[in-house]
């Protein structure tokens, strides 16, 4: 091992996967602990939060409700935050075609084409293809017996605050729905 | 400084990381375990994730537009076990340790192909690194008969490097928070991810619990500074290996609180910090080796039996932690947190040059 200037060469590859980290954001593997950045600060007027529940919508009309924690019960429980925020929130870029500018973008969607693959034209019906039935066997699992025709994934900002040493969702309004037509 | 008293000091810090090689094959015989007990199988659970959930970071996973077939992650879980039992009895040292840590980056990036990455990345190089020290030279297939106290092998550089990667580990992380508003003090950052994560994400703590009826804004604002300046002291700490033992035993400790308070367990970073533990010394495991004639037929059985339980795992959807319903991390957390007490403890109330746990040098 080479020990001259180990400290300096530590400090320059800090700089240099900081960077990388800005511009493309975090690579796995990288030497990275959690950084516990962005959503989660307590303000004065409490913690604004991002939610949803997943709602079951017979051909009836009646509906059966479950939270995020209870849908995605077959993954481990500290990847549903990423699974909620990637594909079951409706954006305004899903159906849109990915835009690749840059030629670094380029070398970047050649080598890594899996890397943020943003609902596109042709990507976008094979994900929603595969979202309706991963979401048609959940049906199966959570509202058995019951002819579910639409999932509705309904998303809320809350503002939780700590009152008395219970936590309270003292402000709840709807930012959205993602739906979901089932196969029959 | 001039570059003869830089280089002088230079040597003296590596070989201050120096390492007995019995000390690390304890530490060798933790980790293997710890992999085969409780890390194997590594993403059983993917192959149910519909192609919409797939959202992988720049890296192996990236190469590819869908999660794999289970037979793949099986076959790599495999791999892994192979490899952790390999390590297990030091049989083909150097080939077990790159082998189970190039295993388990792949099987990683593919466990972290939904968009969540789990911060395991100290577990994944320790064997990388360690792979080029001693810790195959006693109880193990590859130093059969060999002393296990050799003096003059002592793999400074390799435990050198490791502690700066987990310096240098800790300091993106305390980095980011201080520039991202956790030295702040309008803003409670830990009491604010408290309540993230108890409400959105379910971790429903007693610890939380209980924290909640906390309401000082002081207590959780020095809690914020004091995260940060724990992530950010690594760095320069690993300078001097007594105030690198320092900080690994304070945040051996501070797991044990993020454990408590949001259900997280960083038992993976937790093992990699016994690398740091001089164990001959701590226990009176100075003399034990494998005896030369006998070393084979032990292996044999030794080995048998950790690839056993590799496959019971890695052919399974859980691991052996999970089916026999030992929480293994936890206690890892909780084993660290006690051994971080005992150093401090000893720090405190013990005069230095009796300070065994993590002691410099070779003392006779």
């Amino acid at each position: 091992m080479c020990r001259r200037y180990i400290f300096a060469t530590a400090l320059a590859l800090f700089a240099v996967q900081s960077l990388f980290i800005h511009r493309f954001g975090e690579p796995y593997p990288a030497i990275v602990m959690p950084r516990f950045e962005g959503s989660g600060v307590y303000r004065a007027r409490g913690v604004e939060i991002e939610t949803y529940e997943a709602a079951f919508v017979a051909a009836n009309g009646g509906a059966t409700t479950v939270t995020p924690r209870v849908l995605l019960q077959e993954f481990p429980v500290n990847n549903h935050a990423a699974i909620g925020y990637f594909a079951l929130k409706p954006t305004p870029t899903q159906g849109e075609s990915v835009k690749t500018v840059t030629w670094l973008g380029r070398v970047r969607a050649a080598v890594f084409p899996g890397f943020r693959k943003r609902p596109g034209s042709s990507e976008y019906d094979d994900r929603l293809a595969s979202l309706r039935e991963w979401l048609t066997r959940r049906a199966a699992t959570l509202a058995p017996g019951r002819s579910i025709s639409q999932v509705e994934i309904r998303w809320w900002r809350e503002n939780v605050r700590v009152t008395g040493g219970t936590p309270q969702v003292i402000q709840r309004e709807p930012i959205g729905t993602l739906f979901v037509e089932l196969e029959r | 400084m001039d570059g003869s008293r830089l280089a002088h000091w230079e040597t003296r810090m590596v070989d201050s990381y120096a390492m007995r090689p019995a000390d690390l094959a304890v530490f060798r015989i933790l980790y293997a375990s710890y992999v085969l007990v409780s890390v194997v199988p590594v993403a059983a659970w993917l192959p149910r994730a519909p192609q919409a959930f797939f959202n992988p970071p720049i890296g192996p996973a990236a190469l590819f537009t869908s999660p794999p077939r289970a037979e793949v992650l099986i076959g790599l879980n495999v791999l892994l076990a192979w490899f952790a039992a390999m390590l297990l009895v030091g049989w083909r040292t150097r080939l077990a340790s790159i082998g189970s840590g190039l295993t388990l980056i792949v099987l990683d990036a593919w466990a972290y192909s939904l968009g969540h990455i789990s911060h395991d990345i100290l577990l994944v190089i320790a064997p990388l690194v360690l792979a080029f020290s001693t810790w195959g030279r006693a109880w193990s297939v590859d130093g059969a008969g060999e002393s296990p106290n050799t003096r003059n092998d002592t793999a400074a550089g390799p435990m050198c490097l490791l502690a700066m990667l987990v310096a240098f580990a800790m300091l993106t992380a305390g980095w980011a928070k201080a520039t991202h508003g956790w030295l702040d003090p309008r803003l409670k950052c830990t009491f604010g991810h408290l309540v993230y994560h108890y409400m959105f994400i379910g971790r429903e703590t007693w610890g939380a619990r209980w924290a909640f009826h906390l309401q000082s804004g002081v207590w959780w604002k020095s809690l914020d500074w004091a995260t940060v300046a724990l992530e950010l002291s690594f760095f320069p700490a690993v300078l001097s290996r007594r105030a690198f033992c320092l900080m690994l035993a304070i945040a051996a400790i501070f797991h044990l609180g993020v454990l408590l308070l949001f259900n997280i367990s960083f038992a993976s970073n937790v093992i990699v910090y016994g690398a740091f533990v001089r164990y001959a010394q701590v226990v009176g495991i100075r003399t034990l080796s494998f005896d030369a004639r006998g070393c084979r037929g032990k292996a044999a059985v030794f080995f048998t039996a950790a690839l056993a339980v590799g496959l019971v795992g890695a052919l399974g959807k859980h691991s052996v932690a999970a089916i026999l319903r030992l929480p293994a991390d936890d206690l890892i957390v909780w084993a660290g947190a006690i051994t971080g007490v005992v150093f401090l403890a000893q720090r405190s109330f013990v005069p230095f040059y009796r300070n065994r746990l993590c002691s410099p040098g070779f003392p006779a």
